[in-house]
């Protein structure tokens, strides 16, 4: 009968823990609750990532320097202020890096006074990881710290990116694949893109990646040097890692999932938590022990 | 009643739950991770297949060698190295393969890479044809020497005849040498290749032309000044109308022999130092022969009769022109066998005919049909479902007639249009049904056999026989009926088979035997309490119904006992059995004791 209860007991656990664990996560695109090949729960999980500090108002930059600020796949366009804090964040020495391929970061770029602007496109190459246009393969161009050493760089989907220094660009046989057929076409041109470009403003340096899918789960094993480059990103000896939460698509949630992590992140709610559920398991405990008795 | 519609409704679920499943059974898989692989922003890298890297990689390079390579076939055919030009050209070609390859694999036909690797084809085409004249020619200036030490004038006559057309020959292919140029340089300057060595093979191309110009007038002036007079009676001539033509035209070749015996004699018409006809002479002589435009190139060709190969006539040039054609495509018609497509093909004369046409669906040749008199082509394609673009082409580089191509037409295949095979026309699928049949049938037979197991079991030992007009108690045993002790005046449990029962599995299974007795309680408090669905309550329940009734205390004895026994892993004693069975009188005495007095 004990035995019975116990193995009884377990399953409802599980079953308990799936439950919760499906309503904590969810399928928004590179959301960092989204635990699918299209979320960005790996990289929020990794050790880097957790111990970086969250930036969800442009202020908390302020006097901050020698500092990494990733801001990964905007969803809205930033105003004069944010522009004008992340300005002040990044001319005093500090290194901004835009992963954005919709162009919603343009109107930061012209805020921070950069040359750099991002090219909404369906690039595609026939030099490519696997058997799909969009798994462009970009490669090392003028020297940097990120690309040091690197034979190539897996991305997905990418856009492209003009202005500032090249760090990674693709091969000649690329192009903008307009009509979406994934074929080359007679209107479509060959040609050599720019999918990461730098930029020195001030004393700080800006980077622009045209495909912030290179962050999400999916890409995570990818072949070729992308787990290199995200650790490199992330900076595994790098105390000033900052990562954008305010206009990043990774801090998106749905309102239940967003109600479920704030109450893990409330210490308050979690002890009553708790304490309703210590509370019900005594009181059904006891109820059993009379009724044996 | 109410049991056979229990079965009934039970079978039928079954049957219709194994139904749903065989429904699945053909595709049992209810997800894939291909389901959701694409969205707009990116695709599942894990449901992608990884390609080698070589092709892309090496393509670029490729390239390069293929305009590096002509410039050494030329260089060498310059110098007069023509084995050696016959090996680079053979690299030529296997390199020219491998851009095939990588193109087609590559899907990248309409790219500048396609348009690169469609002047490489021109290119080896030429060099082809450039090697071969220029073996030839250095045969002839073996022949020139061997000839004239041996005052053949005949022979001295065809192979300058011969020189003169490969002269042409050669002078046409740098024309189309030459005309690569421009496109093929500004496409490999937009891929980053260099194009030194191919410019410079122009040049030298131009060294080969001149020197072969050269050596032809030479070996004229040695035709004119050094060969003796033809001791030949016979004269031949040949002109001809028009001298100009385009494809499917035709040009009147005409001459006359003058000699002794001049009637019915056979003359040979050559073109290009090809043999392409023969015709008779009449009475007075005169032979006339129609040579129509076919697989000819465009440009200059020589033309030349020969009669018994001693007599030659002179050379006659005419010029192939090379004509537009327009390629028209109807809108392609979808109907149920797949794609019905049809067009004319015309050129500045009128209609073409029996050139091939290719129907390209989204790049790739699909069907090549023949025209007719008229010009018309026609064609049934079947293309996969979804949405295409269909149109037509035209190129053949062995005529001489532009290419062309029609307009393209998006055109959209529903699924419907597949052969759906009926469901008994696929194995699977008469297997899938032959299993579910046989697995229902096993069902239903496993159950009525477990059915069939099991009902002697319960009824043997828990049914109660009662005479006919027996009915249970309808008065409920009230608090202050008194316990019965067990004795002379209490009456034994009407079912004496039950202890009877419990007597014999308890040797044997103890603890099937205390349910046996706890059951028949059960169903004697049941019956006395008027309880609904007494098998739903647990003993304790039952005793739970009781508390108020004097047999309170030993039913709840005799279910704490009965509980340690059945679900516990004690085996009573003697006493604990005796003790057991005690109580268990002692209820049914207390349930039916003062009623039957």
């Amino acid at each position: 009968m004990r035995k019975i209860f116990w193995v009884t007991g377990f399953f409802l656990l599980v079953c308990l823990s799936v439950f919760f664990l499906h309503l904590s996560t969810n399928t928004e695109e590179f959301s960092r609750y989204n635990m699918q090949w299209n979320g960005t729960s790996q990289f929020f999980g990794s050790r880097a990532a957790m111990d970086a500090t969250e930036i969800r108002q442009t202020s908390d930059l302020a006097e901050r320097d020698a500092s990494f600020l990733l801001i990964i796949a905007p969803g809205r366009p930033f105003d004069t202020q944010e522009s004008r804090d992340l300005h002040d964040f990044l001319t005093h020495g500090n290194v901004i890096f835009l992963a954005d391929e919709t162009g919603a970061g343009n109107t930061l770029l012209e805020g921070l006074d950069s040359e750099i602007r991002v090219f909404p496109a369906n690039l595609t190459s026939v030099e490519r990881q696997y058997g799909d246009h969009s798994s462009v393969i970009a490669h090392a161009s003028s020297p940097d710290p990120l690309n040091s050493g690197f034979t190539g760089l897996v991305l997905n989907s990418p856009s492209y990116v003009k202005g500032g220094t090249p760090v990674f660009v693709t091969s000649l046989l690329t192009w903008t694949d307009d009509n979406g057929n994934g074929r080359i076409d007679e209107t479509e041109g060959l040609g050599r893109y720019t999918v990461l470009s730098r930029e020195y403003i001030g004393e700080g340096t800006l980077y622009v990646l045209s495909d912030p899918s290179v962050f999400i789960n999916g890409m995570q094993d990818a072949s070729r040097e992308n787990s290199v480059f995200l650790g490199r990103l992330a900076g595994h000896d790098n105390p000033g890692l900052l990562i954008e939460q305010d206009h990043s698509s990774t801090a998106k949630a749905d309102a239940l999932v967003l109600a479920i992590i704030n109450m893990k992140r409330s210490k308050f709610m979690m002890t009553v938590l708790f304490i309703l559920v210590g509370a019900g398991a005594s009181l059904y405990a006891w109820k059993r022990y009379t009724e044996v008795s | 009643m109410r049991r056979y519609i229990l079965w009934t409704l039970a079978l039928a679920l079954t049957a219709g739950i194994i139904f749903l499943v065989l429904l699945q059974s053909a595709s049992p898989l209810l997800y894939s991770a291909e389901y959701d692989a694409f969205t707009k922003r990116h695709a599942n890298p894990a449901v992608l297949k990884p390609i080698g890297q070589d092709n892309a990689d090496g393509l670029l390079p490729l390239m390069s060698d293929l305009l590096d390579t002509p410039g050494t076939v030329i260089v060498n055919l310059e110098y007069g190295d023509v084995d050696i030009a016959r090996q680079d050209l053979e690299e030529f070609r296997q390199l020219s393969q491998s851009l095939d390859s990588l193109v087609i694999n590559l899907d990248m036909s309409e790219s500048e890479v396609g348009d690169f690797r469609r002047m490489n084809q021109k290119n080896l085409q030429i060099l082809s044809e450039l090697v071969e004249s220029t073996a030839r020619l250095e045969e002839l200036n073996t022949l020139e020497i061997r000839f004239r030490d041996a005052r053949d004038p005949a022979s001295l006559t065809s192979i300058t005849y011969e020189g003169e057309s490969l002269r042409n020959q050669v002078s046409q292919l740098y024309t189309e040498y030459r005309s690569q140029e421009e496109p093929l340089v500004s496409i490999s300057e937009n891929l980053e290749l260099d194009t030194t060595g191919y410019e410079e093979s122009q040049d030298h191309f131009e060294q080969i032309v001149k020197k072969i110009g050269d050596e032809q007038e030479n070996r004229m002036y040695t035709l004119q000044t050094q060969a003796p007079p033809d001791s030949n009676s016979f004269h031949l001539t040949i002109s001809l109308t028009p001298r100009e033509a385009a494809f499917h035209e035709t040009i009147r070749m005409r001459g006359f022999l003058s000699g002794d015996e001049i009637e019915g004699q056979e003359i040979d018409i050559f073109v290009d130092t090809k043999k392409t006809g023969s015709v008779f002479t009449d009475s007075r002589g005169n032979w006339e022969y129609r040579y129509r435009v076919g697989a000819i190139a465009p440009g200059r060709h020589t033309s030349f009769s020969v009669f018994s190969n001693s007599t030659f006539s002179g050379i006659a040039s005419f010029n192939v022109m090379r004509e537009n054609t327009f390629l028209s495509l109807s809108e392609p018609i979808v109907t149920g066998k797949g794609l019905s497509c049809s067009g004319r093909l015309f050129s500045d004369s009128g209609p073409v005919d029996g050139v091939s046409i290719g129907l390209m669906i989204d790049g790739r040749r699909m069907s090549s049909p023949l025209t007719d008199g008229t010009g018309f082509f026609e064609a049934f394609l079947k293309p996969e479902p979804g949405d295409h673009q269909v149109w037509a082409v035209f190129s053949n580089p062995d005529v001489p007639l532009s290419e062309s191509q029609s307009r393209a037409y998006s055109v959209n295949i529903p699924p419907s249009l597949l052969q759906e095979p009926g469901f008994f026309d696929s194995w699977e699928n008469v297997l899938a049904l032959v299993l579910g049949i046989l697995v229902l049938a096993g069902a239903i037979i496993g159950a009525y056999a477990y059915i069939r197991r099991s009902r002697p079991h319960m009824p043997a030992f828990l049914r109660r026989s009662r005479t006919a007009g027996e009915d249970l108690p309808d008065t409920v045993a009230t608090p202050d009926t008194p316990i019965q002790e067990s004795g002379q005046n209490v009456p034994e449990p009407s079912g004496d088979d039950v202890f009877l029962a419990y007597s014999k599995a308890a040797d044997s299974n103890i603890r099937e035997a205390v349910h046996i007795l706890f059951s028949s309680v059960r169903d004697e408090i049941a019956g006395m309490l008027s309880l609904k669905k007494p098998l739903s309550l647990t003993p304790r329940e039952i005793c739970r119904k009781c508390s108020n009734l004097p047999l309170f205390a030993d039913l709840s004895t005799f279910v704490r006992l009965y509980e340690s026994i059945r679900y516990g892993v004690k085996i009573p004693d003697e006493k604990e059995r005796q003790s057991f069975i005690d109580l268990a009188r002692a209820i049914h005495g207390s349930l039916f004791g003062g009623q039957r007095e």
